[in-house]
């Protein structure tokens, strides 16, 4: 892990000094989990990926800047702090409020088998419930469970504390619990 | 248990799950009293794992990849030299943070043990060892040199906002005063220094502008997210104040800069828009780089564009911003469009250079939901004062300028 961790680092350093193809690696690494986590927040898969390269282009313009703060040099938390900020300016300037349905469309064109597919009804129920919670509480869920961000780098990535990430998703289970047993009421 | 508790081992059981470190029935059998609580979250975790992100096609994910490496500016392009500056900035404070450390920690070690600096370092408001906090950073402050005041202030500003944040989040509204009076004397401390550095060194004091513009917008988005994403509450008005003054803040920083002969639009201003119509405005405020009033703003009823007149200043071509958040505009000769939809419905309005991110124009607005009656305030008849918020068919309001003629 820590081999990991020193590779990643120099990759860093490089892609800081100009080296695109160091970038390369980091963007081979991480655009899957970027994507994947812009997918279920977005309307489409162009959305998603135009906001993966969106974010990649954000990343190399600001990396000299990563690690400014101490507490924020953590490489994957910073980028998907990026992915959360472009997702905010995409639906702000189109005056939309942030979709989870898309993900329940099993619906795509062809040769584009990305979008999930719900054969499970659980997976239909927890998403539902996902898209009713608030902004907040469903950056949380979605970053913790389908992103397997822990919960520091889940405060990292929104800027709050990992108290407050705990906190987050305990309320936010608690009404997803309370929605399903309305529903079944 | 408290909820706080609640939450802490819910979260601690799920991580340690997810990373395989324990088993769900050793969660569960160790805290009895959570049962249904962790089931769920395990019946989530199941349910979200079964969806499945078919794998994209290798090729085209090859493609993307040179796609994005061909739009990747080398870096020596986007290493200007107001990154320069920000380079020898983040080196300088990198290099002093180490030593404030090491300074400030045997300094307060001696007088009071390491464990309360270590401590008082997530401290909020009304902590008891929130004192310390503060306390630090202002030894920080008195033992850096001069050219770190600035990126120090702001720092600490930015501590402010997050623990406002954190202070709501813990539903302790009564200590929220603290963080709210915390950033308006930083920011405050902050105007200062800019206008002591203005007179010492304006080069340096223009490019210092650029990262604090850029820094206090940060700031205003993750405020402005907080406002828009929590559930309302009476305490939410405190993040607003603190939005204000970042504002006022952003518009006194540039007020500082020195004049520029700007170019009166005259009639040309915003009149030949004949198919927009206009709407009573009330700018409460005007101010910026072209804070006399020579550029315009006018509103499209229909879809709830703002129009700019730039007054021959925007070139470089232009963006609103609102709260930290930015919107595009289109620039169309001395006009530019900018689509506000999703702006809130009140607020601050400013106008930025998009090379420069200088400050063009600001002002004050609020609107109602259907964009009938777009603008709240005064109705202004007598338009001949130069600001050029030509009455296009709806009646327009004034600027402040106006108003105190």
């Amino acid at each position: 892990m820590e081999t990991i961790r020193r590779d990643e680092d120099q990759l860093i350093e490089k892609a800081i000094s100009g080296d695109k193809e160091a970038f390369g690696y980091l963007y081979d690494q991480y655009s899957p989990q970027i994507f994947k986590y812009l997918l279920v927040r977005t309307d489409t898969r162009e959305d998603a990926e135009d906001m993966t390269e969106t974010v990649f282009i954000k990343a190399w313009e600001h990396l000299p800047n990563f690690g400014g703060k101490k507490k924020e040099r953590n490489f994957r938390a910073w980028l998907f702090r990026i992915a959360h900020n472009t997702i905010v300016d995409h639906y702000r300037t189109r005056k939309q409020s942030i979709p989870l349905e898309s993900v329940s469309q099993t619906s795509s064109a062809a040769g584009e088998p990305d979008r999930a597919a719900l054969d499970n009804e659980n997976s239909r129920i927890i998403l539902k419930a996902i898209k009713q919670l608030d902004e907040t509480s469903q950056k949380v869920i979605v970053s913790r469970f389908f992103s397997d961000l822990s919960h520091k780098e889940t405060a990292l990535s929104i800027g709050i504390s990992e108290n407050n990430v705990r906190v987050i998703q305990y309320r936010a289970l608690k009404r997803m619990r309370d929605m399903l047993r309305e529903d079944n009421e | 248990m408290n909820e706080k508790r609640r939450a802490r081992i819910i979260g601690e059981c799920i991580e340690m799950v997810q990373t395989g470190r324990k088993s769900r029935s050793d969660c569960v059998g160790k805290y009895p009293q959570l049962a249904d609580e962790l089931n769920f979250a395990f019946y989530s975790l199941d349910a979200i794992s079964t969806i499945s992100f078919s794998e994209v096609d290798p090729m085209y994910q090859r493609k993307r990849k040179i796609r994005l490496m061909q739009k990747l500016a080398d870096r020596e392009n986007i290493v200007t030299k107001h990154i320069d500056h920000r380079y020898r900035l983040q080196n300088l404070k990198r290099r002093f943070d180490m030593t404030w450390v090491i300074i400030v920690a045997t300094i307060l070690s001696l007088i009071s043990g390491t464990g309360a600096v270590y401590a008082s370092s997530d401290a909020l408001p009304g902590d008891m060892i929130y004192p310390v906090k503060t306390w630090v950073e202002n030894i920080q402050l008195a033992i850096a040199p001069e050219d770190m005041d600035t990126s120090l202030h702001l720092r600490f500003a930015e501590y402010r906002v997050e623990e406002a944040i954190e202070l709501i989040l813990e539903g302790r509204f009564e200590d929220l005063d603290g963080a709210v009076d915390g950033y308006q004397k930083r920011t405050e401390l902050l105007t200062q220094t800019m206008a002591r550095l203005q007179v010492e060194d304006s080069e340096e004091a223009v490019k210092l502008r650029l990262e604090l513009e850029n820094k206090l917008q940060e700031q205003a988005r993750l405020m402005e997210a907080f406002i828009e994403d929590g559930e309302e509450t009476g305490h939410h008005q405190q993040i607003r104040e603190m939005l204000e003054t970042n504002t006022e803040l952003r518009q006194r920083i540039n007020e500082d800069e020195p004049e520029t002969e700007i170019e009166d639009p005259g009639e040309e201003g915003v009149t030949s828009l004949g198919e927009i119509e206009s709407a009573e405005i009330d700018t409460e405020d005007t101010r910026g780089q072209n804070g006399s009033g020579s550029l315009s703003l006018e509103v499209n009823n229909e879809d709830g564009t703002l129009v700019f007149g730039l007054g021959g200043k925007g070139g470089n071509g232009v963006y609103a911003e609102i709260g930290g958040a930015r919107f595009d505009c289109k620039a169309d000769g001395d006009t530019a469009a900018c689509n506000m939809n999703g702006a809130p419905q009140k607020g601050t309005v400013n106008l930025y250079d998009k090379e420069t991110n200088l400050l063009l124009f600001s002002c004050s607005y609020e609107y109602d939901h259907n964009y009938e009656k777009l603008w709240e305030g005064e109705k202004n008849d007598n338009m001949n004062n130069g600001d050029h918020m030509e009455d296009g068919g709806g009646g327009m309001g004034k600027s402040k300028d106006s108003k105190d003629k």
